[in-house]
């Protein structure tokens, strides 16, 4: 046993010490196929020193194959108040594996870290850029990172992205010879190597992992590449220290980080109180303090320190009149606590298209706060940094995913809202008129719940009236218009509604060509969706977002012309969805009725065929147009 | 007087008008100033401005440093949330050589109406927060508390700044209307500035008054940082002039970008300042605001400027007859040198006239990137290394606004290309560009005049959007086969600008990408083969691309449009009125042919006519030619837009025109089987 450790530990510091080379000629041709960047070695290694103390080393060397490649050419990493950064240096080799040039200090750059809506971050970046241009080239970089917590650990994700290859990526772990570690790895077998002397050694290697080519609609990267991310079980925080065993003892950080943070002002317990004067039900009170929260606060986003992770008190709120996800949720769970109604502070992985927690893994990788109101089977969930979304609804940033609700005895798994395509309809009904000249004036009424009302939502409340008016006059598919006359009619709910009425404008809109009127019926949904064929599709076919469209459009056109040319009426059905869509002509009244539903989830890349051919003669048919001709005399 | 004479004949003193609206006073606000009329504000307005005063003087007490001081007071009302982050401030603190600007007196409320009284809340002024930039300005960041849809708000602020020279601009006019805007300076007669006033709105007011004023001490940093002539300026109490110049515009609209403008900055309300001279007592008079010559005399002894290409750089010349000892004529050594510095070099910073203060051009050649400034006064070392006439030109890119006419406003110019002169022909060239051609510059360079700092003696150029031509021909033919299809084959010569574009997204995308993108944008139902692109590498020529087609018959009746894709998709001009000039980013002039066969066993039913329109009298045409051939059909279209930039009045004209293209060009030829 103590052989093999030996030759073990002499073996990283053999490899350590041979100078590599970095000749591109080693890449083997089959990690060059679709690459723009290889990577020649990675060595991260995390130590857990103390639960207050983690170092990272990391080193890489990147072959930048083809213009593509530069962007992973750039080294950069962050530091902050809770992270320092030393020891960074690169190096960078021609084709043949020469060195050219070194990091020199002054070329490193530093910069404050934007993420474009928060006031302040206290996160800095370091970066550096050979700016190198003859290809290949291969650079080198090595920085070592200490983080004064054991709460957020890195993870290990040897493919930085498609079109990336990897020759050889390896990851270490060391920690106390007592400290239980966890570990989730996706999309790879290989188990660590376990050695255990005063510490405890584990080790993960990759080799040869060929690049995969980025298709058109599919699953997030981080479904497809290997990947690990490591479970720490004690753990601190700060001052804080806890234990993510499980997603209970997780959740007892943040009853911790909360504590004595709820309590509020008098005047607004009296506020409270008038305000739930003649509120009968729970789902009435819950809106009433809902709104009141909202009109009252707005979004400020400052994250300093452990002010990452805990929320200014609710004091601090009423003050000041803004908080960010955490002090403005831990201000309505206070609220609703004054009301005598149970809620809860729930942490989620916000973003349209993002996943919620990994139930089996017990981590901390959330990024947003939301308010939960228990309520038989259906809890109102409350987006407490809009002001204005509807009470119960969450929409595409945060809906139908898992998060982690903080009880008073702990974290508990549960699961936000999904919306299914039948609570995310738009129905449209179109009546229009064309003269002589080709020009149309139509009357839209539009009707929009979930998903589909968020656009509608996000124009009405975050546009000025103005900035509308001009997205109105571009949004639609009509070469030139105006739109003269707008209305909207918001209803709130669990699903909100919005109905829209426009009045347009639009010169020219059918072709008049000789004799001859081409009218296209279909005014406003058009699909514009067109997917090249590929018979080699290799990735499954991610669509995230379910819906249904129904369409109908009345169109009278000038009495005086008789019809030539008929589009076909076309039905079809899959597992994608379905899609119907009928024309018909009375006299000089033209009738068209769509519906197209559309399914979420993941499809296997065998059916990729099938599925560029439905959108393909959902295309055809949304774009025929009709054909008229004059009549004699 | 001598150098500030001249703004001083623009003031009429008028007396007896007051300066603010009498019942302004900051940290006041009654119930009654929330009622605001004013036909400025209409439902869509989101906030207004009710009063912006600026203020600037030059004081040696306050810190002890002689600074200038610059107070600012603010009070706006939010009429709706989008306005809310008008609550959020950043103010920007510059810092050079040691020197920094100091923030003071930072004082924010918000005012609200509570149960008909007015509840006044200030910031939390524990939060004031400071952001490093980059560059190493610093960022003072705070936001106000108690805001709410409804709400006043109000700051004030003072920056004490050693920057004596640099007065701060002053815009009247912004992204909301604004009741009452005022500026006020207080300059004493040792400094003279020269005042640039944009008057796109007359102003309310104006008014000039003198008055006296004692300083003490100009203090130690003064003197160490400007040097003024070696010695330390002290004035023992004397007494000085101060002149006082004040202007207001009173209910000012909100002005807001549209697009085909080069910059909002040409047309909004403002006052810009250059510091003319100086003449501390017992010292001699330094004038700063010169004529060009003594402009570029100086720009010619700088360290960073002329100094880095006048002299004989020999580490250069290995590397030169390397890459261009073969070269046949300086024309081809041009060649040579310029893409070498393009192709081997990246530009890390678009915006510099000179060399970085911290850098040199031989660690700019080491390090292989630098600013367009750093690349291009490179390649003028290269090219001067090997004796070709060539001279630095510096310009104002387009979104930075235009160059004064008058003065040589140094702060406006913000990028430099090469001026190369060989055998009488004159080229320019900027290396900063990755995918540019030889002799082509950026669209982003058509901005006015542009100035040659030749050796000798500077003199002006002109790089005017209205002489930037594009071209674009593109032209399909389409025989019978034997098959009973068309075989079709389209052949596109892009622009230069537009071939710039073509190039930068395969670059930034890939070849695959932006073919699989013309194969989804051809016309419907249509298969391409053969894609070829020509002179994709090719910097200096357009880019051409190729590919056959198909297109089945067999239907009773064909219909289709002759323009095969070509046909303008969308109304560039959406909005339907206009505030201000329309500046296109170049002429514009397409041709497209079409040679179409009859299908066997069809005849032509209908075709479109033939037709002509002209935009303003010769500033644009358009014209569609159809006509029946031997076996088939000919169309032959030309759009011209013969100059680039427009009057507002133009717009309407330009809208309709565009839309009469659109409709033209949607237009179809009918087909019908014989029988």
């Amino acid at each position: 046993m103590m052989n093999k450790i030996f030759f073990f530990i002499g073996l990283i510091i053999t490899q350590q010490s041979i100078a590599q080379s970095y000749a591109v000629n080693l890449i083997p041709d089959s990690l060059k196929q679709h690459s723009h960047a290889v990577k020649r070695m990675e060595e991260i290694k995390v130590s857990l020193l103390a639960l207050d103390k983690v170092v990272v080393k990391r080193k890489y060397a990147l072959t930048i194959l083809d213009q593509q490649g530069d962007e992973y050419a750039e080294y950069m990493n962050n530091y902050s108040s809770l992270e320092d950064l030393s020891d960074i240096e690169g190096v960078l080799y021609d084709a043949t594996g020469k060195k050219i040039r070194t990091v020199k200090k002054k070329d490193l750059g530093d910069a404050p870290i934007t993420d474009g809506f928060s006031l302040m971050l206290d996160d800095r970046i370091k970066k550096h850029n050979f700016y190198h241009r003859q290809y290949p080239y291969t650079v080198e970089y090595s920085d070592e990172q200490e983080l004064k917590n054991s709460y957020h650990l890195p993870y290990w994700m040897p493919m930085a992205d498609f079109g990336f290859a990897v020759q050889q990526s390896r990851f270490i772990l060391e920690t106390q010879d007592n400290y239980e570690m966890r570990f989730k790895q996706i999309n790879f077998e290989q188990a660590a190597r376990i050695n255990s002397q005063k510490t405890k050694l584990y080790q993960w290697e990759l080799n040869n992992l060929k690049a995969i080519v980025e298709e058109p609609q599919h699953p997030p990267i981080k479904e497809l590449v290997p990947m690990m991310y490591l479970g720490p079980t004690d753990f601190v925080l700060g001052k804080y220290q806890g234990d993510m065993r499980t997603w209970n003892s997780l959740g007892k950080l943040n009853i911790e980080l909360n504590k004595g943070r709820d309590e509020i002002p008098v005047a607004i317990k009296t506020k409270v109180k008038d305000l739930l004067i003649g509120a009968d039900s729970q789902e009435e009170k819950v809106k009433r303090l809902y709104q009141f929260m909202q009109s009252n606060t707005r979004y400020i986003s400052i994250q300093l320190g452990i002010g990452g992770w805990q929320p200014f008190d609710a004091k601090y709120v009423v003050a000041n009149r803004y908080g960010d996800c955490k002090a403005l949720s831990n201000y309505m769970v206070s609220l609703l606590k004054e009301a005598g109604i149970k809620a809860h502070y729930v942490l989620v992985t916000a973003g349209s298209g993002k996943k919620g927690l990994t139930e089996d893994f017990p981590s901390p990788y959330f990024n947003h706060v939301i308010c939960c109101v228990p309520n038989g089977k259906d809890s109102i969930w409350l987006e407490c940094t809009s002001q204005s979304q509807s009470a119960g609804f969450m929409g595409s940033f945060t809906g139908n995913r898992k998060a982690l609700l903080i009880d008073e005895d702990g974290g508990h798994v549960v699961e936000t809202p999904a919306y299914p395509a039948n609570k995310n309809l738009q129905l449209r009904s179109v009546k229009a008129s064309i003269d002589a000249e080709g020009n149309l004036l139509a009357q839209i009424q539009t009707k929009a719940t979930g998903l589909q009302q968020e656009d509608l939502h996000s124009l009405l409340h975050n546009a000025s009236k103005e900035q509308r008016d001009k997205y109105l006059n571009t949004v639609l598919g009509l070469p030139t218009y105006e739109v003269d006359d707008s209305k909207y009619q918001e209803t709130p709910g669990m699903i909100p509604q919005i109905n829209e009425q426009l009045h347009i404008k639009a010169p020219n809109y059918a072709t008049v060509s000789g004799k001859r009127l081409f009218v296209n019926p279909n005014l406003l949904n058009q699909s514009q969706n067109k997917l090249n064929p590929d018979n080699d599709r290799k990735l499954p076919i991610q669509l995230s977002y379910a819906y249904i469209d129904r369409d109908t459009v009345e169109m009278e056109i000038p009495a005086n012309y008789t019809l030539e040319a008929m589009p076909k009426s076309l039905q079809l059905k899959n597992q994608f969805g379905s899609y119907q869509i009928q024309f018909s002509v009375s006299g000089s009244k033209i009738n068209m009725i769509r519906e197209r539903t559309q399914e979420a989830g993941q499809f296997p890349a065998a059916e990729y065929g099938n599925w560029v051919d439905f959108l393909d003669a959902i295309y055809k048919a949304d774009h025929s147009k009709m054909v008229f001709v004059k009549k004699e005399g | 007087m001598r150098g500030i004479a001249f703004v001083v004949n623009l003031f009429m003193v008028i007396a007896g008008l007051a300066q603010e609206p009498s019942n302004f006073k900051f940290g006041q606000v009654g119930v009654e100033d929330f009622k605001i009329e004013s036909k400025l504000i209409n439902a869509s307005t989101s906030a207004v401005v009710i009063a912006d005063f600026g203020e600037v003087s030059f004081e040696d007490s306050a810190l002890k440093d002689f600074a200038l001081v610059f107070k600012r007071v603010k009070r706006i009302k939010i009429m709706d949330k989008n306005a809310f982050y008008l609550a959020d401030l950043k103010i920007i603190l510059q810092k050079s050589k040691g020197l920094e600007e100091k923030l003071i007196n930072l004082k924010a409320f918000s005012y609200n109406v509570e149960k008909g009284e007015v509840v006044k809340t200030a910031f939390d002024s524990t939060s004031i927060f400071e952001e490093k930039t980059i560059d190493k300005q610093v960022i003072k960041k705070c936001t106000l508390s108690g805001v709410k849809v409804g709400s006043i708000i109000e700051f004030t602020y003072t920056i004490h700044s050693p920057f004596i020279f640099k007065l701060p601009s002053w815009e009247f006019q912004g992204e909301y209307p604004c009741l009452w805007s005022s500026y006020n300076i207080n300059v004493p007669e040792f400094l003279k500035y020269v005042i640039v006033s944009q008057e796109q709105i007359p102003y309310t007011f104006k008014k000039e008054t003198l008055y006296k004023k004692r300083y003490y001490s100009f203090g130690n940093d003064l003197y160490n940082t400007y040097e003024i002539n070696g010695k330390r300026v002290t004035f023992f109490g004397r007494e000085f002039k101060i002149q006082e110049l004040n202007w207001v515009i009173k209910d000012v609209p909100a002005m807001k970008k549209e697009s085909f403008t080069t910059t909002i900055e040409n047309y909004i309300a403002k006052l810009d300042f250059q510091l003319a001279e100086y003449a501390f007592p017992n010292l001699p008079l330094t004038q700063i605001l010169h004529t060009w010559p003594k402009v570029s005399e100086e720009l010619m002894e700088d360290e960073y400027f002329g100094k880095t290409y006048n002299k004989s750089n020999a580490w250069l010349t290995d590397d030169i007859r390397q890459l261009a000892n073969n070269a046949a004529s300086p024309l081809e050594k041009t060649h040579k040198i310029y893409a070498f510095v393009r192709d081997n070099f990246t530009c890390t910073d678009n915006y510099a006239i000179k060399v970085n203060t911290n850098s040199s051009l031989k660690e700019v050649f080491k390090r292989k990137s630098g600013s367009v400034a750093e690349l291009n006064l490179l390649l003028l070392a290269m090219l001067r290394h090997e004796n070709i006439s060539s001279d630095p030109v510096i310009l104002s890119l387009r979104h930075r606004g235009w160059v004064n006419a008058t003065y040589p406003l140094m702060d406006r110019f913000n990028y430099l290309v090469c001026q190369a002169k060989i055998d009488g022909k004159t080229y320019y060239l900027d290396a900063s560009h990755a995918k540019l051609g030889f002799n082509f510059l950026p669209g982003s360079c058509y901005n006015g005049t542009a100035w040659v700092i030749a050796d000798k003696k500077p003199y002006s150029v002109s790089f005017d959007a209205d002489s930037l031509k594009e071209y674009k021909l593109t032209t399909v033919f389409l025989n019978n086969s034997e098959t009973k299809e068309w075989e079709g084959v389209y052949q596109s010569q892009h622009g230069m600008n537009e071939s710039l574009e073509i190039r930068e997204t395969i670059a930034n995308t890939s070849k695959e990408a932006f073919s699989k993108e013309i194969k989804k944008n051809f016309i419907n139902d249509v298969e391409i083969q053969n894609l070829i692109f020509d002179s994709l590498l090719n910097y200096d020529e357009p880019v051409s691309v190729k590919f056959d087609f198909k297109i089945k018959t067999g239907d009773n009746v064909l219909y289709v449009n002759p323009m095969f894709g070509e046909q303008i998709a969308k109304n560039p001009f959406v909005s339907e009125t206009r505030s201000y000039p329309i500046e296109l980013p170049y002429t514009t002039n397409e041709t497209y042919v079409l040679m179409m066969e009859t299908p066997k066993g069809y005849a032509i039913e209908e075709m479109p006519k033939s037709a002509k329109f002209e935009l303003n009298e010769g500033e644009g045409l358009f014209e569609y030619k159809c006509s029946k051939t031997e076996d088939g059909i000919q169309i032959r279209t030309k759009l011209k837009l013969n100059k680039a930039n427009f009057e507002t009045e133009d717009y309407s004209y330009l809208r309709d025109f565009f839309s009469q293209v659109i409709k033209k060009q949607q237009e179809q030829i009918v087909y019908r089987k014989l029988k």
